[in-house]
C-alpha cells in the first residue's frame, strides 16, 4: 500500500482507538492490530505526529509504582475520524464501481 | 536480549538525537515492555518482536531531523529569561559589532555602485568634449588647418570611447544588479533555512 494512505489510516485507527477511553501505548497495538499490521515503532512516530497536529494530548498517571503515558483524544481528533468517514464513503463508491466493472468482465 | 540491553542499545543508537526526545523514546519503550511483561509475556519475547534497534533508531532520527524542518516555524521557541539577560547585556558587544558588519558591507556596496556611477560619468565627460572639440574645430580651420584636423581627430576618438564606456557601464550596472538580486535572494534562503522552514 501506498505509504502516505497507511500513515494516514494508521492515524485515524490510532484516534479511533483511544476514542472510546483514553488509552496507552501497548493496548492501541493490541487493539489495533488485529485489523491493520501496527508496530511499536511505527506506532511511535504516530503518536508523536497527533499529538503535534492537535489530535491528541497525552498524560502520565501512576500504574503499578511506574509512569504510564495516556493518550486522550482532542475535539480536533474527533473532527479528524468524522473527516475520514466522509471521505472515505466517496472512495467506496469508487471501490464499489471498479469491481462491478471488473467483476462483470 | 532483555529490556535493559534493548534500552542500552536503543540510547547508544539514538546518540545524535536530543535527549529530550531520546528519554521520550526510551520512556516509550520501556514503558511497552512493561506493560507486555505484566501481560505475562517475557521480556526477551517483545524485545524480539520489536524492529532491530538500528531501524528504530534510524526512523526517529529521520523523524526528527525532519520534523524540525517542518515543524519548526509554526513554534518558534520564545525566549528564555536567561537567553533574553545576556541578549541584553550582550548588545553593546553584538550591537556594535553588528553594526560594523552592516556599515562594511554597505560601504562596499556603495563603493561598486560608485565605479559604476563613474563610468558613466567618463562617458558623459568624453561625449561632451567629443562634441565641443567638433564645434570648436572649424574656427581653428582658418589660423592653423593641422591643428584643426588634430582636434577633429581627438574628437572622434573621445566620442568613440565615450560610446563603448557608456555601453560598459550599462553592462557594469546589470551585473551589479543582477547579482544583488541573487544575493539578497540567497540571504533570504539562508535566514529562512536558519529559521527551520521548508522551501
Amino acid at each position: 500500500m501506498d505509504s502516505q494512505l497507511k500513515r494516514g489510516l494508521l492515524e485515524v485507527c490510532v484516534l479511533a482507538a483511544i476514542k472510546k477511553e483514553d488509552s496507552y501505548g501497548y493496548k492501541i497495538i493490541k487493539d489495533i492490530s488485529p485489523y491493520v499490521e501496527i508496530s511499536e515503532s511505527t506506532l511511535y512516530p504516530i503518536l508523536k505526529r497527533l499529538e503535534s497536529s492537535d489530535c491528541i494530548t497525552v498524560y502520565t498517571m501512576e500504574h503499578n509504582s511506574r509512569l504510564r503515558k495516556y493518550y486522550k483524544i482532542t475535539d480536533g481528533g474527533i473532527e479528524r475520524i468524522q473527516a475520514f468517514l466522509r471521505e472515505w464513503k466517496s472512495v467506496m463508491r469508487a471501490y464499489e464501481f471498479i469491481k462491478e466493472e471488473c467483476d462483470y468482465e | 536480549m532483555n529490556k535493559n540491553d534493548f534500552l542500552n542499545k536503543l540510547d547508544k543508537a539514538l546518540n545524535a538525537v536530543p535527549n529530550e526526545e531520546r528519554k521520550k523514546t526510551l520512556d516509550y519503550y520501556s514503558e511497552i515492555i512493561d506493560d507486555a511483561v505484566e501481560e505475562g509475556e517475557s521480556e526477551e519475547k517483545v524485545v524480539a518482536r520489536f524492529a532491530q534497534v538500528e531501524e528504530i533508531a534510524q526512523k526517529i532520527i529521520n523523524d526528527t531531523s525532519s520534523r524540525q524542518s517542518d515543524k519548526e516555524p509554526v513554534s518558534v521557541k520564545p525566549l528564555t529569561r536567561g537567553e533574553i539577560i545576556c541578549l541584553i547585556a550582550g548588545s553593546p558587544l553584538w550591537a556594535a559589532l553588528l553594526i560594523a558588519a552592516a556599515a562594511v558591507v554597505g560601504s562596499v556596496y556603495v563603493a561598486i555602485w560608485a565605479v559604476v556611477a563613474s563610468l558613466f560619468v567618463t562617458a558623459v565627460a568624453l561625449g561632451l568634449s567629443g562634441v565641443a572639440l567638433i564645434v570648436a574645430a572649424p574656427f581653428l580651420w582658418t589660423s592653423s588647418i593641422a591643428k584643426a584636423m588634430l582636434l577633429f581627430g581627438i574628437a572622434l576618438m573621445s566620442l568613440g570611447m565615450a560610446v563603448f564606456i557608456f555601453y560598459f557601464a550599462i553592462w557594469c550596472a546589470k551585473l551589479v544588479i543582477s547579482l544583488t538580486s541573487l544575493c539578497l535572494k540567497k540571504s533570504k534562503e539562508f535566514v529562512i533555512r536558519k529559521r527551520g522552514e521548508k522551501i
